[in-house]
């Protein structure tokens, strides 16, 4: 928690180099204390994990596609769609945004050089792998086929490796929370003169809500998990029913923080989506501090609902009509969203770069997720499709459609400024497709797979089932390949890439402003801000060139104009 | 970037002022107290549901508890918690050299910020003893959490059987029925669970508060902290001070149900 | 990025700290200390209902005090207090419903009864009905035939040693009958047999048509009950 960091080695980099390459070995690697290092080294992470979350929803997708044994016993099934679950929410998409691209990003939007509190910064990343290890670990050697919400009192009796699994979350939790505690910190104290707060990026706005999820929620995943594994090893008896006491509690506890954490999740999806809708219309965005507040509301809402997630567990029938009520007051920052975006995109001059196909892709796709999110919390539906893959196509079509699209949105938009190559646009639209399409036909199926009554994580099904499985599984291998394709574009790009320029995509966004590669300090000169991040009005041609400064000749131009 | 003339020793590279890193510290510690009450909630929230639940449980789990004991500690937690805020006073003032005497702080300085953190630190080392004869009485007569409680296995004629026995018996606990068994209520175990994670939980806190005190100890002791820099004796302090808050909270609700 | 005007004003740069007085310091802890003695008259008053409302309102207090002088929230950035402060309303969000839910199970028709997994059968802390004879009847359907609240498997020999265990104490309350000491727990638990006066609380709550059809079956007392 100490603030004192000693001057970094770096410190008398010389000018022209880049944050890459101003130091090499391993070692500049893994003590870095840059943010941008630190960054790139989460993001290597959380890409290994969605990778491996990947193949294990390839490989219940593949378990689906006939009745009966497939590929693989029920009790091994049971074990993969949990590592499924399990990784891909605490190891990919938690930590996906905020972590990875919001560090990189975070304070070079701020116009500052570095957040504020370096070195827990790097001890956070060294958590996440601590963490990542012992989850995996206990994955490897142990048993543990609860799901990823290790619902009592199932799990206070299964195998005792779900010891060690709920320790890794427990772990990576405390990861999440100081990454939060940092990004508050670096957004209050750390922006650049001139940076006043009707001018911080929504980009910001957004890790900032999310941050105060993180801060505020996060530590009851802690402590539940904590008393789960009290409740194994010291029988305290507080989930236990035998002993007195209430499984219903452990959801209480578990959805305090996993209801929130669905907005720690999609928040910074949207914060991208802001960033690229903008640069993509080259317009001020709509609405602006009707978005950046919606931000902080649907952080602080997220808090009060929690309980729709129970409503067939044996919750007071009071308690969920009281919870049922409040859940619609989320759709309303939620369409304060959306229809921000839309308004945005009206007259602006678009062009359908592939960030934007994904942005766009994002604002369609969430949209039906949220929605299908309001039958859910609906009492009387709940009833019907509690538990059925409709639950499971909502969420997905919320996490993927939105967080996993934010995610490759931004990860599009900041690539050249991030590797200082470009890509081939052609081979990330030919991606999009592929991965849009195949998105679509795995979950949309799952939709109608639940009204009819498919229960979720089940691991046989009814003959009646088995076109839609099987629609289900062909969407799940489309995206799968949608998403080689990325990957093969993303290595083409590291190794044969063009020289990406400063600013590819002419944005007057704060984090264009500088030099790609990026100086190890992110600025040269500290920066002043004279304009918000927005103000296309206010650009100058040069700021908005997108090709190399030396191209730019104003004066040429302005002779044939 | 020239940062040979970038400001005192103390001032990292990417804070402008040392004012900027003082607030930046403060605020981070502020924002890691926030969390450290979201994470002490769910035990408040589950004793909550369980007190109004089994309310006689929870009273007779009480008087099996030493009050005097309990207060003993508060009483030693509530010093510990003024001698850190003094160690931070100390700490603030700072050297007094060259200052005439009359215009002097009393109590400041390097010394004094150590006195007091050595008299913090041996009142947290007698919360711990006191916490461990507690522990080790409830542990010996067999007023444990869950499965635990009572020995079950325990032979009633044996000594520890007997001790259980006895030590229900002060407190009141048991009932008789009609065919002159006796029982004691059923959810005691309960309690005791949420007494041992309430209070250990708040024991680490207080052994990581320990272990962060001697750093701090030793980062005094080797004079690096100033008038203008002490940061990491006050935020260490705020730290002290929240597992101080949360006993506060503890021992009325534990110690003293009617 | 502020070198400008970094040195010109020293306010902006330099860190001035609040000096509390001893004094101050000295008082807060006396206060603290009578507010600690008087959590335990409270207690030793007996105020039954009120002890828990007014344990808490003291400890408020005294925790108000901690932070406003020992953690210097008094003269802190007013956004620190906000925030910690504002953290006890998640507390309070976070209690509430909660409680909201728990104090309430079972209260309307059968949804909301907490059901043992392994059993089948209600569970411990649902909302129960408790005669006026003070005997325990769950619920009309578990109350008949299997025990309603059946242990997890007691520890290999318990069952043998407990047997034997009748060892006889000598009754020291009224010493009319001799008295065998208790049982180990896990026995007891099997039971079924609540603690009397543990929800003599629900008890009194419980005016609503669930509860009426239940104290039916106990007949004479149903119309005391209404």
């Amino acid at each position: 928690m100490t603030a004192e960091v000693a001057p970094q080695p770096h410190a008398h980099a010389p000018t022209g180099e880049g944050y890459l390459t101003h130091e090499r070995g391993l070692k500049s690697w893994l003590f870095t204390l840059d943010h941008k290092r630190i960054g790139l080294m989460y993001l290597g992470s959380v890409l290994l994990a969605f990778l491996l979350g990947g193949i294990m929803a390839l490989l219940v997708r593949a378990e689906l596609l006939f009745p009966g044994e497939t590929l693989m016993e029920a009790d091994t099934y049971n074990q993969v769609f949990t590592l499924h679950g399990a990784i891909m929410v605490f190891l990919f998409i938690i930590p996906s945004i905020p972590a990875a691209l919001g560090n990189f990003f975070l304070p070079i939007m701020l116009g500052t050089k570095d957040v504020a509190f370096p070195r827990l910064n790097l001890g956070s990343f060294y958590i996440y792998c601590l963490g990542a290890i012992v989850a995996i670990v206990a994955i490897v050697i142990g048993h543990v086929d609860t799901g990823w919400t290790f619902y009592t009192p199932y799990s206070a009796r299964a195998d005792s490796s779900v010891i060690w699994m709920t320790s890794g979350a427990f772990i990576l939790g405390f990861s999440s929370i100081l990454t939060g505690v940092n990004f508050i910190a670096t957004v209050h104290k750390m922006r650049a003169p001139g940076l006043h707060w009707k001018r911080l990026p929504l980009f910001i706005w957004g890790m900032y809500a999310t941050s105060v999820i993180q801060v505020l929620a996060t530590p009851v995943l802690a402590i539940t998990l904590f008393l789960l594994m009290m409740e194994k090893t010291l029988t305290v008896g507080i989930f236990d029913p035998a002993l007195g006491g209430d499984p219903v509690l452990f959801q209480h506890f578990f959805w305090f923080y996993s209801h929130p954490a669905v907005y720690i999740m999609i928040l910074p999806g949207m914060a991208i989506v802001n960033e690229v809708i903008a640069t993509f219309s080259h317009r001020k965005i709509f609405g602006y501090m009707f978005v950046a507040m919606s931000s902080i509301s649907l952080a602080l809402v997220g808090f009060l609902v929690w309980g729709h997630h129970m409503f067939t567990a044996g919750m007071s029938e009071y308690a969920t009509m009281v919870f049922s009520a409040l859940t619609f007051l989320v759709a309303i920052p939620s369409g304060v969203k959306v229809f921000n975006w839309v308004a945005t995109l009206y007259q602006g001059s678009i062009s359908f770069k592939s960030p934007m196909l994904y942005s766009l892709g994002f604002i369609a796709l969430f949209t039906i997720g949220g929605l299908t999110g309001l039958f859910l919390g609906i009492l009387s539906v709940d009833i019907h499709l509690h538990d059925t893959y409709f639950v499971v196509a909502h969420f997905h079509y919320v996490m993927v459609g939105g967080t996993v699209f934010g995610f490759v949105s931004g990860l599009h938009y900041w690539w050249p400024k991030m590797t200082g190559k470009m890509y081939s646009e052609k081979l990330a639209r030919v991606a999009f497709v592929f991965v849009f399409v195949g998105f679509n036909v795995t979950f949309f199926s799952q939709f109608v797979l639940g009204s009819q009554g498919m229960p979720r994580r089940y691991y046989d099904y009814l003959d009646q089932f088995q076109p839609l499985h099987m629609t289900s599984s062909g969407g799940a291998f489309i995206l799968g390949f949608g998403f080689l394709i990325m990957l093969f574009m993303f290595v083409k790009s590291l190794v044969s890439g063009e020289k990406a320029p400063p600013n590819p995509w002419s944005s007057a966004g704060y984090e264009w402003m500088t030099t790609t590669p990026i100086h190890p300090h992110n600025f040269a000169e500290p920066p002043v801000m004279t304009r918000g991040p927005y103000d296309y009005h206010l650009c100058t041609e040069e700021e908005l060139f997108p090709g190399f400064p030396e191209d730019f000749k104003p004066s040429e131009k302005a002779a044939k104009a | 970037m020239a940062h040979a003339d970038h400001g005192p020793k103390y001032l990292a590279h990417h804070f402008d002022t040392p004012k900027q890193q003082f607030e930046s510290a403060k605020l981070g510690m502020w924002l890691f107290l926030a969390q450290e009450i979201l994470f002490f909630s769910g035990l408040f929230v589950a004793y909550g549901v369980f007190r109004t639940w089994y309310p006689e449980s929870f009273s007779v789990g009480s008087h099996l508890l030493d009050w005097k004991m309990g207060a003993l500690n508060t009483v030693v937690l509530l010093f510990s918690s003024f001698t850190a805020a003094m160690a931070v006073r100390a700490a603030q003032i700072g050297e007094q050299t060259g200052v005439p005497e009359k215009d002097q702080h009393k109590l400041g300085g390097r010394k004094w910020t150590s006195i007091f953190l050595i008299i913090t630190f041996f009142c947290a080392a007698g919360f711990m003893v006191v916490k461990y004869l507690e522990y080790s009485h409830k542990i010996h007569v067999g007023t444990l959490p869950g499965q635990f409680f009572g020995h079950p296995g325990f032979d009633m004629a044996s000594v520890a059987g007997a001790e259980f026995y006895e030590e229900m018996e002060k407190a009141g606990a048991l009932a008789y029925e009609s065919g002159g068994h006796a029982t004691v209520p059923f959810h005691l175990r309960t309690f005791f669970g949420i007494y041992f994670v309430m209070t250990g939980l708040h024991g680490i806190h207080v052994l990581i508060g320990m272990g962060l005190l001697l750093w701090i100890l030793k980062r005094n002791a080797s004079g690096e902290f100033s008038a203008e820099y002490n940061t990491p004796v006050d935020i260490f302090a705020l730290y002290w001070h929240l597992v101080d808050l949360i006993w506060i909270f503890l021992f009325p609700l534990l110690y003293l149900i009617d | 990025m502020a070198d400008a005007h970094a040195h010109d004003h020293d306010d902006d740069y330099a860190v001035h700290a609040h000096i509390t007085s001893i004094r101050t310091y000295v008082l807060i802890f006396g206060a603290l200390l009578f507010l600690t003695g008087l959590t335990v008259a409270a207690y030793n008053i007996r105020l039954g209902e009120l002890n828990l409302t007014v344990a808490v309102l003291i400890a408020m207090v005294k925790s108000s005090l901690v932070g406003a002088y020992f953690m210097h929230l008094k003269y802190d950035q007013r956004f620190n207090v906000l925030f910690f402060v504002g953290s006890l309303i998640f507390v309070g969000v976070f209690m509430a419903y909660t409680l909201n839910d728990t104090d309430h199970r079972g209260e309307e028709g059968v949804q909301g009864m907490r059901v043992d997994p392994a059993t089948g059968n209600f569970a411990y802390g649902t909302a129960t009905v408790l005669s006026e004879t003070g005997e325990f009847t769950p619920f009309p359907e578990a109350a008949d035939g299997d025990d309603p609240q059946t242990q997890p498997a007691p520890s290999e020999g318990d069952e043998a040693e407990a047997a034997q265990a009748p060892d006889e104490v000598d009754g020291t309350i009224d010493g009319d009958a001799p008295r065998v000491p208790a049982a180990p727990i896990d026995e007891m638990g099997e039971q079924g047999v609540e603690p009397l006066d543990e929800h003599g609380e629900a008890h009194d709550e419980q005016t609503d048509d669930a509860v009426a059809e239940d104290a039916a079956e106990e007949e004479a007392v149903a119309d005391d009950a209404e």
